[in-house]
């Protein structure tokens, strides 16, 4: 009678509450990331770097 | 069941936004940090020059050789032509004037475009980069009436000029390189791009 109540969605949720820990994770990957090469990075990319 | 999957659709749409939105940051993190790494190395350049320029001065008033207007600077396995160095305190540039009037010159230092030997009588006119982000040489707008650029040949000679007039204009009209009609001003122009290369700014000091 209630189609709706037939549907598991159950996976769903799951999926997108891993594909969210996932954009966490890269933001954060980022925000490490970059800090390390502004602060620590330049002597080591120089020689690389066209003025 | 329509509605559910309009939903899950919708959510499919927001996630690749999301994704993409992540990968603009990776990019635009990545332009900035090498676009600051740039500038660092342009200044480091820049810097190397200055300090051999300062033994060829320092050697020069020993001398009392008031005739030198350019040397050979080799650095980082580039020979640069340099007639002295600008230094402009408010704006925080302290850069040498390279002669040679190349892309690959603009993109190290600041270059003289045209007129007399530096300190001279006359207009000379200096070039330099805003490299598209404004914190280069069109720091140069920032400068008002009476501020102080001062200009060292490698002579030796340490001349302050005092703005007096800036402004911006074509990149067809040259005017600005024009020279004083009664030739007995020491005139220094400073001249950059702005608007993408459309227009030129430009700041006129003279020495007093």
């Amino acid at each position: 009678m209630n189609e709706m109540e037939m549907i598991d969605i159950s996976e769903n949720v799951q999926k997108k509450d891993k594909f969210m820990t996932c954009i966490y994770l890269s933001l954060i990957v980022l925000v490490v990331l970059s800090l390390l090469v502004y602060f620590f990075g330049y002597d080591l990319l120089k020689p690389f770097i066209e003025v | 069941m329509k509605h559910i999957l309009n939903k899950i659709n919708k959510e499919k749409i927001l996630n690749i936004i999301i994704v993409l939105i992540v990968i603009a940051l990776y990019i635009s993190s990545a332009m900035y940090i090498y676009t600051n790494f740039r500038e660092r190395k342009r200044q480091d350049l820049a810097d190397g020059i200055i300090n051999k320029i300062d033994v060829v001065i320092e050697q020069n008033k020993e001398e009392s050789n008031n005739s030198v207007t350019e040397t050979t600077v080799k650095y980082n396995g580039f020979n640069y032509t340099v007639l002295g160095k600008i230094n402009i305190k408010k704006i925080n540039i302290n850069q040498p004037i390279l002669k040679e009037n190349t892309a690959g010159a603009y993109n190290t230092a600041l270059v003289k475009m045209s007129g007399p030997n530096l300190n001279e009588l006359g207009n000379v006119s200096i070039g330099g980069h805003n490299f598209m982000r404004g914190n280069y040489f069109i720091k140069i707008n920032r400068l008002v009436k009476n501020d102080v650029v001062t200009i060292t040949d490698l002579s030796g000679r340490k001349i302050n000029y005092y703005v007096y007039e800036y402004g911006v204009t074509n990149n067809d009209d040259a005017s600005y390189l024009a020279q004083p009609s009664n030739n007995t001003e020491k005139i220094i122009t400073l001249v950059t791009c702005t608007k993408g290369g459309k227009e030129r700014y430009y700041v006129k000091a003279k020495a007093k």
